[in-house]
Parts: structure tokens; C-alpha cells; sequence
């Protein structure tokens, strides 16, 4: 028995009532000098701490566990032995299924328990070997985050929590070779404001189609998006493609004759289907466990155009370019058909320009129209679940130019020129009338074309809702990036918003 | 002990300290444990039959009726909505003031939701611990929870290297 309970009868008071237990201490604590109240604060503070992870019975703390990234659940695996133990245990597979899933969505479900770690950490590696750079930083940006790099030519853009991807200069023939890749890490979590600039040398696979020719004349493209690797293997106008993912390859064999090596490639999670799309302006959308063709689309006109799969049981797809959009079910069981043309516009006089909420669940349509030299802004919101017209609005025609830059859940950001950029924000909770933001410190490189032009607001958690607290990041600078186009030279911008 | 005339539509409640809470049904129907308790045991409501809760305490338990009086004309989370990605950043700002409490109050709060079996109650306050724990190193983390590090350097080095791919 301890010091403790042998002056103080503790397993007695255990055993009371709460009310009979504070007749027993308010009294003596009424009987405290101001000292011993102090010290006995003190230890009352302590007290409150609960350690919640192994505290917990193991079914709760999953549930608070399985919340958390992996990046916070390595930081709890170092907070104490503890803790460690039990993210190991068994009670803890459900979180590295949970994670395994996310990241190798057709991996075999029956796999025994104790491999789900094993397997969750081959899919993260596996996604960090496709957007990690190898070698690092060669120039730091100033503590301003301001910054203008000229000529620069974007093949894509790949945001995977803290890293913004931009790489290939013009004419530099990279993927299996040397090649050139910009990087910018947000380290704003550690509370300062840094951009580095790291330059990558070398790189055994590539971002977007780059091509190799063999010995045998044979040509291998390689691209990847951030869950698949694409090799396509070209020889004598015949093609074979692979699909990578962590888990899963397809191959797609002698598939067709070649239109040519400007092409596309995106598939859906499970990959149960794949889209190609040609500079012909065809796209086949292919189930590649039959290797057959399931519907073949033809864009009639002459713009860029994007393609996209929606996530969810039945697969649907997306087109759209600057002169239109269109939304497919492409279920491989069933004729594909068109389900709706959301957006039906005269070529003659509007384009438009679209973007997708990260969890695809929004889209908006910026749809601007030519009258007589005057144009007419239109923004349409649609939501991807219903398929239903959240809202449109016509815009104000006193700007010149008008982009979207970021579609959550919740918000809606454009981004307006006239005297200065500005930032037009639309709440889809409340539908009140857009605010419109200037950030006074914000300087455009060169005019905004909203053709072709390709902008990342760094701030997700904001779109989809999260209360961004302006008090506790007074101060700090959130990060946003513009990547403006203009035939085939690009500029980039790194701003800061600062609270 | 808490003596109330019961309205229409009311049933007592134990808690563990002995307090008697007397509580409307619809409050308290988002119990799965206290719905099934009355079926099971046949109480009927607004006579003297009390629902022992030999799990919480008065006080936690006037925190759960609290919480189950400003949700409970909420639509209730289907299956569906538990298997929907999980995220921390959709906590209603009432839950956000009404969890502002200590971390027993918390921990506390967590094993009722989980013993009644509130869904929303359960959900939310986990939220509120992710959301603690959420982009902190570990020290930090250590800090929020006052834990004492008992790793050596060597053990600390070891893990960090095992498991430094879930950091990348």
C-alpha cells in the first residue's frame, strides 16, 4: 500500500457517492492556505490530461485514428510506446485497411489482417515513386512567396497535399532521359511561409506522355496521373498499353492502329475503365479486361478539351471543352448512352470554361458570351450527384477577364480582372451574392487567358467548408497558384494571401 | 436526487452517482441503448419506472441531453453515411462551443455516446480528438495530452525509419 492511501482512506472514498465525496473535500479545502490551493491547482490541471489513445477501450480509438492522415498517424506512432502499441495491434487493422483502400482502391479485399500495413505502405510507395521528386532544391524563394518564372512550359499540374508539380521546359526531351522538374513545397504548417525550388536531374519515370525511341524503332510513351502509371508501347502503328497501379496492371494488346502520339489517358479508380483520346480528336473510352472499345466520341470542334471520370459505383464520364460539355453513364455492361448535354452553346459566340470540385462531386461552367463586342458572364453550378443546376447567375461585365480558379463543396472561387485580380467568391450554402476579395499585393505576371490557363487555390480544406480561423492565422500566408498560358509560354505566379 | 413531475412523453434516468434526470422520449430516443433498455425492459413512459445507467455520471449524462436536445430533430446518419469517407472538418459550429471542454469531460463524453450508443454524439467528439491530433508533430502531440516521451533516441530513430513512408 503507498504513502498516499495510508494516510487517506482512497479505496473508502472510491466507493462513495459523488456528493458525499465533495461533503468530504470541499471542507478540506476550505481548510487550505493560499499555498496549498495553489499547489493543489496545479495537480488539479494535470489531472484533466487524458491520453484518449491508449486510454481508450481499442474499438474508440480506431475511431479516432481512422480520421487521421497517415502522416498524422506516423506522428502518434512516436508520441510514446504507448501509443505506438496500439496503432501495431490488431485492433488497428481496420485503419490500415482503411488507408489501404484509399490508396489501392482494386486491390483483393480478402487478404488476411496482418498484411494490411504491408500492403498500405507498398501503394503509398508506390504513389510517392509517381509525384515525388528525387533530387532537391537548388534556390529558395524569398520569404515573400512572390516569384515570376518565364517560359516555362506546363504539361501538368499534380497537387498532392503540399506539393505543387510543374515540370518540363520547352523543347527539353526528358521522361527516360535527363530532364527538368520545379517544385515548390508548402511548408506553412511549420509556420513559415517558404517556397523551395528544387530542380530534378534525373527521373526513371515521366509526369505526362514522354517519349523514348528503341533500337527497333519502336516508341515507348510514358505518363503517369497520381494513382497510374501508362507505358504505351508503340511499333509499326500498333500500340500495346500498360496500366499500373500499386496492385494492378492492364494491358491492353494490339489494341488499333495508331492515330498518332498526341494523346490522353485517364482511368477510373478501379480501373475497370480506361479513355484514350487522340489528337484526332477521338476518345475511346475501353474496358480493358476484354480489351474492347465501349464507346468511341468525336469532338467536333477545334478547342482543348478535358476528360475526367467521376468516382462512384457506376462509372460516368466527363468532356468538356471550350465549347461544350458533356456527361456520360459508360457502364461496360450496359449500351453506353448519353445521359443529359448539360450545356448546349452557339460556337459562334461563347466559349466556356469549366472546373471540378477535387471530390468531384461540383462543377462550374463559366460561360462567356460575345454580343456585339460586349461580353456576358454567365456562371453555372451543378451538382454531379443529383446532376441537378445548384445555380447560374450572370456575372458583372465590368471585369475583362474571368477564371475559375478553385470549385469546393462549399465555395466557388473566380478570379476577376479589371484595375487588379480579384477574387469573386461564391458560398453554395447560403447562395448570398458573391463577395468579391482584392488582395492588395497581388501583381498579374501578364494578362489572365482563361483559355487554356490552369489555376490551383491552396487552401481545400476552406472550399469544402472547414472555418478557416482569420485569428489563429493572422499573419500567415496561404499559398495560392496561378499558372497563366499564352501560346505555348507559360508563366507562374506563387501568391500569398495574407491574414 | 432530482424530483420532476413528469409531462407527457417523459422517462427517468439513473446515473451511475445515483441522480435521477427525468427526460423527454424524443430527446433521448437518439439512444439506441436507452430505446432498446425501455423496450426490453417494458418501462412505458410518464410513470415511476427509472433506466439505470450504471455507466454515466449525472454530469456527463446532462451533457448528453443537452447534446440530444439541440439534435433531435437532426436526420439521423444511415448505414450508408458510416462506410462515407470520414472527415473532421464538418463539425456543426454548435458542437464545436458545446465540446469546448476539458479533456475528462471529453473522454467522458466519448464513453457515454459509445455505451448509449449515439451515433452523432460518438462521431463528433472523436472528431473533435482527430482534430487535436491533426498536423501536429509529436511533441506537440505530447504537449496537448501532457505525455512524458519514453522512447530512447534509438527506439525513436527506429520507428521514425520503419515508418517514415506514411510521413512522406
Amino acid at each position: 500500500m503507498s504513502k498516499s492511501s495510508e494516510l487517506y482512506p482512497v479505496s473508502k472514498f472510491a466507493g462513495l457517492s459523488t456528493r458525499a465525496r465533495l461533503s468530504y473535500l470541499l471542507p478540506l479545502l476550505t481548510a487550505c492556505s493560499h499555498e496549498e490551493l495553489l499547489s493543489v491547482q496545479s495537480s488539479l490541471n494535470l489531472l484533466f490530461f487524458r491520453e484518449f489513445i491508449p486510454d481508450l477501450p481499442p474499438n474508440l480509438s480506431l475511431l479516432i485514428l481512422i480520421k487521421l492522415t497517415l502522416k498524422d498517424i506516423f506522428a502518434c506512432m512516436l508520441v510514446s510506446k504507448t501509443w505506438c502499441e496500439v496503432i501495431n495491434s490488431e485492433y488497428c487493422t481496420p485503419l490500415w485497411r482503411h488507408h489501404a483502400m484509399l490508396l489501392a482502391p482494386t486491390y483483393h479485399r480478402s487478404l488476411c489482417d496482418n498484411q494490411w500495413k504491408v500492403i498500405c505502405r507498398n501503394a503509398r510507395l508506390f504513389q510517392l515513386k509517381l509525384c515525388k521528386p528525387i533530387n532537391y532544391c537548388v534556390k529558395q524563394f524569398e520569404d515573400d512567396g512572390h516569384c515570376h518564372i518565364e517560359n516555362v512550359k506546363v504539361y501538368q499540374l499534380f497537387t498532392d497535399e503540399n506539393y505543387l508539380v510543374v515540370h518540363g521546359l520547352a523543347n527539353l526531351n526528358f521522361c527516360l532521359y535527363k530532364d527538368v522538374v520545379l517544385v515548390w513545397k508548402w511548408e506553412g504548417d511549420r509556420g513559415g511561409f517558404k517556397y523551395k525550388l528544387n530542380i530534378l536531374e534525373e527521373m526513371d519515370i515521366a509526369s505526362y506522355p514522354s517519349s523514348i525511341e528503341t533500337k527497333n524503332g519502336s516508341n515507348i510513351t510514358v505518363s503517369f496521373t497520381s494513382n497510374f502509371l501508362f507505358i504505351l508501347h508503340v511499333y509499326i502503328e500498333v500500340f500495346n498499353l500498360d496500366v499500373l497501379s500499386f496492385c494492378s496492371r492492364v494491358r491492353l494488346p494490339s489494341m488499333s492502329e495508331v492515330l498518332g502520339l498526341d494523346y490522353s489517358l485517364n482511368t477510373d479508380r478501379s480501373l475497370k475503365l480506361i479513355a484514350i483520346a487522340f489528337f484526332d480528336r477521338s476518345i475511346y473510352i475501353i474496358d480493358p479486361s476484354h480489351g474492347v472499345t465501349i464507346h468511341e466520341v468525336i469532338i467536333e470542334d477545334r478547342y482543348p478539351f478535358y476528360f475526367s471520370f467521376l468516382d462512384g459505383p457506376d462509372p460516368r464520364f466527363l468532356i468538356y471543352s471550350e465549347m461544350g460539355f458533356r456527361y456520360f453513364d459508360v457502364s461496360s455492361q450496359l449500351a453506353p448512352k448519353i445521359i443529359s448535354d448539360l450545356l448546349t452553346i452557339e460556337p459562334t459566340n461563347s466559349h466556356i470554361s469549366v472546373n471540378i470540385s477535387k471530390n468531384k462531386e461540383i462543377v462550374a461552367i463559366l460561360e462567356i458570351e460575345l454580343i456585339s463586342s460586349i461580353q456576358t458572364p454567365k456562371l453555372f453550378i451543378f451538382s454531379t450527384n443529383s446532376w441537378s443546376l445548384l445555380f447560374h447567375r450572370e456575372l458583372s461585365p465590368s471585369y475583362n477577364h474571368y477564371n475559375i480558379l478553385a470549385v469546393g463543396s462549399r465555395y466557388v472561387v473566380l478570379l476577376g480582372y479589371r484595375a487588379k485580380l480579384e477574387f469573386i467568391i461564391f458560398d453554395l450554402l447560403t447562395y448570398e451574392p458573391p463577395r468579391s476579395v482584392v488582395f492588395k499585393n497581388i501583381i498579374a505576371t501578364q494578362d489572365v487567358y482563361s483559355v487554356d490557363s490552369v489555376c490551383v487555390l491552396y487552401i481545400n480544406g476552406w472550399l469544402n467548408g472547414e472555418i478557416f480561423d482569420e485569428v489563429e492565422n493572422e499573419g500567415k500566408s496561404i499559398p495560392i497558384f496561378l499558372v497563366y498560358s499564352k501560346s505555348i509560354q507559360f508563366s507562374l505566379s506563387i501568391l500569398s494571401l495574407k491574414y | 436526487m432530482t424530483e420532476a413531475t413528469l409531462t407527457s412523453g417523459q422517462i427517468k434516468l439513473e446515473s451511475s452517482d445515483g441522480e435521477t434526470v427525468t427526460v423527454p422520449l424524443n430527446v433521448i430516443k437518439l439512444s439506441a441503448t436507452i430505446k432498446t433498455m425501455i423496450e426490453d425492459l417494458g418501462i412505458e413512459e410518464d410513470n415511476d419506472d427509472v433506466v439505470p445507467l450504471p455507466n454515466v455520471t449525472h454530469v456527463i449524462l446532462n451533457k448528453v441531453i443537452f447534446w440530444c436536445d439541440h439534435h433531435k430533430d437532426d436526420i439521423q446518419p444511415s448505414e450508408d453515411d458510416d462506410n462515407k469517407e470520414k472527415r473532421v472538418d464538418d463539425i456543426d459550429p454548435w458542437d464545436k462551443e458545446f465540446l469546448k471542454v476539458d479533456q475528462g469531460t471529453l473522454f467522458e463524453l466519448i464513453q457515454a455516446a459509445n455505451y448509449l450508443d449515439i451515433k452523432g454524439l460518438l462521431d463528433v467528439t472523436c472528431k473533435t480528438v482527430a482534430n487535436m491530433i491533426r498536423g501536429k508533430t509529436p511533441e506537440e502531440i505530447r504537449k496537448t495530452f501532457n505525455i512524458k516521451n519514453d522512447f530512447t533516441p534509438e527506439e525513436e530513430e527506429q520507428i521514425r525509419k520503419e515508418n517514415a513512408w506514411c510521413e512522406e
